[in-house]
């Protein structure tokens, strides 16, 4: 040893930390690295390049409509930018796009497509459904359903279920980029007209392992989604739907898809506790 | 004819999922990676589930961080508390590395990558506090991997086998003994004899660690990338790698023995053929030593 006061690893690991998220390379090691000059570079390098590959691969996951707008270099490019100014969090690359819709909504070189903000939040609801866990309505929530009185009674929606709105025809962009033949000509129009859309994407419950679905929410299922969201009891939801909406059709591809995991009663203490 | 206790596993991923559930192979254990697997209602869940049935599984973990100097994350180790509750695996592990750390003004990121440690004294305090939390949550002891490392540290009060062989002693934990990660860190330092200076390694670690210490053996392919040599796990074992292997079945006994695969997944049967390859060589020293021990007795 040469006598100096030796580092504090908190602030080795802090420094490597700063060097690997930087936009510049230092040119001379920091963190107390042995290697110096291009072996220095290089290693570096490398770290970058294993924590950038390892957030992109989970990205494509993660956001596939986002990709298929934008296109493989265009979207490599967004990521490393996401990387390197959104550094993760969690050490589980499932929620390395958490922060994602956020970054495309902060940058002008990506503002000629406002839309691609609320696309991207819709790619991480589906990725957060496709692990979501599965509805668990019974038969005595049904009993209890057909029992008592819509006043004292809330349907609770399943963990499964995800309401996203936006000002843009987000399920018709989302539709596009899978179909093999999409009618690109009504997709420019609904964006023109600035269709505003709401997403319904729930985890189909007759089958985990496939991919949630995704559909709009007409204006009377969106009033009803939007009344259980906020625990209203069934008669005042079924007001807040209006007389256009059709429970029974509703509840029975509820209950088929899974978007129903209990019928509450609101005057028991347990549901009093989860409303309070 | 098929060894009564194969001692191989391969790690699984997931374009083997549906073709490895269907052959069924006879292997000793499957490792999996934790993380993919902290959400006990997606696919990857199911598919590890049935996979349970027929297999002992390693959960080997990228994400703990243990080296990290602002502590492990709790959250991180509830969820892994949660998926070893599920699974009960036989054997569960992770690396000497660090990811997380303060930056900026946001608070604790974390790299998503096996960053380097020091081996000093404090780094050494560090993972042992870190290592017994999560060990004391876990109720079982941890494997912990050497690491392949692109940048090391001029300050050290031990070599790295001291450092890993002190960690044991201190936590009671043991080592996942990645002789591929070796073999890529006497590479980028230009070591003349390679083979030799991994071998030199093990023999340092038999010497200083308590017997038993390394409880699984890790072995894959890299590639030159560079100006380096990068441990991406994306080809055959090298024979260097096989060579020095052998060594360290020779050093330490039969250990069981992991084929990681995970870029440029292959076809199934060509991780198999690897796994098959280290069936074999853990095999011939299980007789060896049970040769031995008979002689003795």
């Amino acid at each position: 040893m040469n006598g100096e006061p030796r580092m504090s690893e908190a602030r080795r690991q802090r420094e490597l930390i700063d060097a690997i998220f930087s936009t510049r390379t230092p040119d001379a090691p920091c963190a107390g690295a042995r290697q110096s000059g291009t072996r220095w570079r290089t290693g570096l390098a490398a770290y970058r390049g294993n924590g950038r590959a390892h957030a992109c691969n989970a990205l494509q996951v993660q956001f596939p409509t986002i990709l298929a707008m934008l296109g493989a270099e265009t979207f490599d490019a967004l990521c490393s930018s996401y990387w390197r100014t959104c550094p993760p969090r969690r050490g589980d690359l499932a929620w390395v796009g958490e922060a994602l819709p956020a970054y495309i909504e902060t940058l002008d070189t990506l503002a000629e497509w406002p839309w691609l903000a609320d696309c991207a939040r819709l790619d991480w609801t589906v990725w957060q459904m496709s692990g979501a866990p599965p509805a668990t309505f019974s038969e005595g929530d049904l009993r209890r359903l057909a029992d008592g009185d819509p006043a004292a009674l809330a349907l609770r929606l399943s963990p499964g279920v995800r309401r996203l709105s936006s000002a843009w025809p987000i399920v018709t962009l989302y539709d596009a980029h899978r179909q093999a033949h999409p009618d690109w000509a009504a997709v420019t129009r609904a964006i023109a007209q600035k269709r505003a859309q709401t997403a319904w994407v729930w985890r189909p419950r007759e089958n985990l392992a496939a991919a949630p679905a995704v559909e709009t929410l007409d204006a009377a299922s969106e009033r009803w989604v939007a009344a259980l969201d906020a625990g209203q009891t069934l008669d005042l939801a079924l007001d807040s739907a209006g007389e256009a909406f059709d429970f029974a059709a509703w509840l029975e591809q509820a209950i088929r898809q899974g978007w129903l995991d209990a019928v509450a009663d609101r005057h028991a203490p347990s549901d009093a506790m989860d409303n309070a | 004819m098929q060894p009564a206790h194969p001692m191989n596993g391969i790690g699984l991923r997931q374009p083997h999922y549906r073709e490895f559930r269907a052959a069924r192979p006879t292997l000793g254990f499957v490792e999996v990676h934790s993380e993919n697997f902290f959400n006990p209602h997606d696919a990857a869940a199911q598919v590890l589930a049935a996979v349970r049935q027929d297999y002992a599984i390693s959960l080997h973990g990228v994400g703990l961080a243990l080296g990290s100097a602002c502590g492990v994350d709790d959250a991180h180790v509830e969820r892994l508390a949660a998926l070893v509750e599920r699974i009960d695996p036989v054997r569960v592990s992770d690396h000497a590395s660090f990811a997380r750390a303060p930056w900026s003004q946001r608070g604790i990121i974390h790299a998503n990558d096996l960053l380097p440690i020091a081996f000093t004294h404090d780094s050494l305090d560090i993972l042992c506090s870190n290592v017994e939390q999560v060990q004391e949550r876990l109720k079982r002891p941890l494997l912990v991997e050497n690491l392949s490392a692109y940048l090391d540290f001029a300050e050290r009060d031990f070599s790295e086998p001291q450092f890993l062989a002190e960690l044991g002693r201190r936590t009671g934990c043991g080592l996942l003994l990645d002789v591929n990660n070796l073999m890529v860190n006497a590479l980028n330092a230009h070591e003349a004899d390679p083979v030799q200076s991994v071998c030199d390694w093990i023999d340092e670690l038999a010497h200083v660690a308590t017997p038993g210490l390394v409880g699984e053996i890790h072995l894959a392919g890299f590639s030159a990338q560079e100006g380096l040599i990068i441990d991406d796990h994306s080809a055959l074992v090298s024979e260097p790698v096989w060579l020095a292997c052998r060594h360290a079945l020779q050093r330490l006994g039969p250990v069981p023995t992991l084929i990681e695969w995970d870029e440029r997944l292959p076809a199934l049967s060509v991780l198999l053929g690897e796994a098959a390859k280290a069936e074999a060589l853990c095999a011939a020293h299980r007789d060896a030593r049970i040769a031995v021990e008979g002689a003795a007795a």
